[in-house]
């Protein structure tokens, strides 16, 4: 029955048996023996040690265990095994009336227990072929959920590609007519195609922060971390929003230490996360407001605030300020239109560094965000 | 198109667009002339090959990744980007995947931009910005 159902390399399969009492041993392989043309090949390990060489080193199919070895159980072994290592199956021999064990050995990932003394060569070989056909089964689970999921991360890539592809040719055929390239434009057309050109340009922002989240939930973010003086890092966002924040009327200015302060920090990413954090204080503030961005050198790490004079948080809604999706009350809210995603990112991306990212909000005085960087590789 | 990129300063800096969208395609080749510059244009990379070949070396070249007949990392693999170091290559994608753009830059790749974060005046700057560095 076996041989016609087991699927068994051409070498047979090779069992490892881990018993260090001689006559229990003995008793196990005459089992094995009166199995007829079975594609078992019986080996044995005398004790833990000489069985945790053994598995780790990966030659056998499947694994009988006994419960007790000398000083140490056969538990200790299973939970000695580092998970990477355990890709066979693990069958653990136990005493009768040991339901305690039997059960703790399925905690610990064994794929079946057979009670010494008690089974036959059938019930052996069955125990052993289901034990291989069901690690066999959990084997293509995870293939097939691994295919999935890259199927899933090529998925969401191409979509945010085919997304933006349109909105990208919007951007650049709105912005020529606003850049003059067909002539001069009325104020009355100028004001609303810049309406067009902002709606096109949120769009392509939620794309981005859809991709941005879908891979940070993904664990798909690979930070390039390398030394960076966070101080011209802080100057060079700040010139850049600076242009920006002329056009709501605000102006923006930034307190920097007098020496550099060098953060092992992935760039881009924290450069996205300054940027997201000093755009929320520029749209969540009215116009004729000042933003101070200030960056303190500190013993463990180096701290950036963003400090604004607008519109606050009120207290009802600082639980979900760092939440997916979260998009708060406010008198502001409905023309700023941003996703919802932007701090979310932002609190991941921080904390991948190390770091934490928090907020003190006043709804007469402003909000502080205070995103703060480990100098070393150390967790704040 | 120029053989060396110092020529830049006295001669129309040649730029070559390899881009499938027709759309935006024409819209880089209006914003890129109308500022002056010599631009050729081909929509995969099999056309950028020819042109290239007919052509010269572009001073900039601006690659698109995913586009059919040819993609980019073929086009890059084919035209032997190390080889041609008169050329600053700048792959212009809006596909992020970053294995992509990895392997981008492994086969000579000089800098990578989301298109869709490129206005018309941004569009020109990078141009401006890299024929300043190589001068």
């Amino acid at each position: 029955m076996i041989n016609s159902t087991m699927n068994s390399t051409a070498g047979g399969v090779r069992v490892l048996l881990v018993e260090d009492d001689q006559d229990d041993y003995l008793a196990i392989k005459r089992i094995f023996s009166e199995l007829q043309d079975s594609p078992f090949k019986l080996d044995r390990a005398r004790g833990f040690e000489t069985g945790k060489e053994e598995i780790e080193s990966g030659e056998h199919d499947v694994y009988l265990i006994d419960y007790t070895l000398g000083k140490h159980t056969g538990l200790d072994l299973l939970s000695d095994i580092k998970p990477e290592k355990r890709s066979q199956p693990f069958i653990l021999l136990t005493g009768a009336g040991s339901e305690d064990i039997e059960w703790r050995s399925i905690e610990l990932a064994a794929t079946d227990y057979l009670v010494k003394g008690s089974f036959d060569a059938n019930l052996l070989s069955r125990t052993l072929y289901y034990a291989l056909q069901r690690k066999r089964t959990e084997q293509q689970r995870v293939k097939y959920l691994m295919d999935l999921n890259r199927s899933k991360d090529e998925f969401i890539s191409i979509a945010s590609h085919q997304l933006r592809t349109p909105a990208t040719g919007v951007k650049q055929y709105v912005g020529m007519l606003l850049e003059g390239f067909a002539g001069t434009l009325t104020d009355q057309q100028t004001a609303l195609l810049k309406k067009a050109y902002e709606s096109n340009e949120r769009q392509l922002r939620i794309v981005s922060d859809l991709l941005k989240v879908a891979q940070v939930d993904a664990g798909k973010v690979m930070l390039n971390k390398r030394p960076v003086d966070i101080g011209l890092l802080v100057r060079d966002v700040v010139r850049d929003q600076a242009e920006i924040a002329i056009d709501r009327r605000q102006t923006i200015a930034c307190k920097l230490p007098q020496k550099s302060v060098i953060v092992s920090i992935d760039e881009a990413s924290i450069r996205m996360v300054l940027e997201n954090v000093l755009d929320n204080a520029s749209k969540y503030s009215e116009e004729d407001t000042h933003i101070r961005v200030v960056v303190t050198d500190g013993k463990t790490g180096v701290t950036v605030s963003v400090i604004d004079q607008g519109i606050g948080i009120s207290p009802h809604g600082t639980a979900r300020v760092f939440e997916k999706f979260s998009r708060l009350d406010n008198s502001l809210s409905a023309k700023v239109g941003g996703s919802g995603l932007g701090l979310y990112w932002a609190q991941k991306i921080v904390s991948l560094h190390g770091g934490k990212i928090s907020y003190k909000a006043n709804e007469e005085t402003g909000t502080t965000f205070d995103i703060k960087l480990p100098k070393k590789n150390t967790k704040l | 198109m120029n053989d060396k990129r110092g020529d830049t300063m006295t001669q129309q800096a040649s730029i070559l667009i390899v881009e499938d969208d027709v759309d935006l395609n024409n819209a880089y080749k209006m914003i890129l002339g109308s500022a002056g510059y010599d631009v050729t244009s081909a929509h995969n990379g099999e056309e950028a090959l020819a042109a290239i070949n007919k052509t010269g070396d572009p001073d900039i070249m601006f690659l698109d990744l995913r586009m059919p007949v040819m993609d980019g990392i073929e086009f890059l693999k084919q035209y032997d980007a190390p080889a041609h170091d008169d050329t600053t290559i700048i792959v212009f994608s809006n596909y992020d995947a970053q294995k992509e753009v990895d392997k981008a830059y492994d086969l000579g790749a000089h800098r990578y931009v989301l298109k869709a974060r490129a206005a018309p005046k941004e569009l020109i700057r990078i141009v401006q910005d890299t024929l300043a560095s190589v001068v």
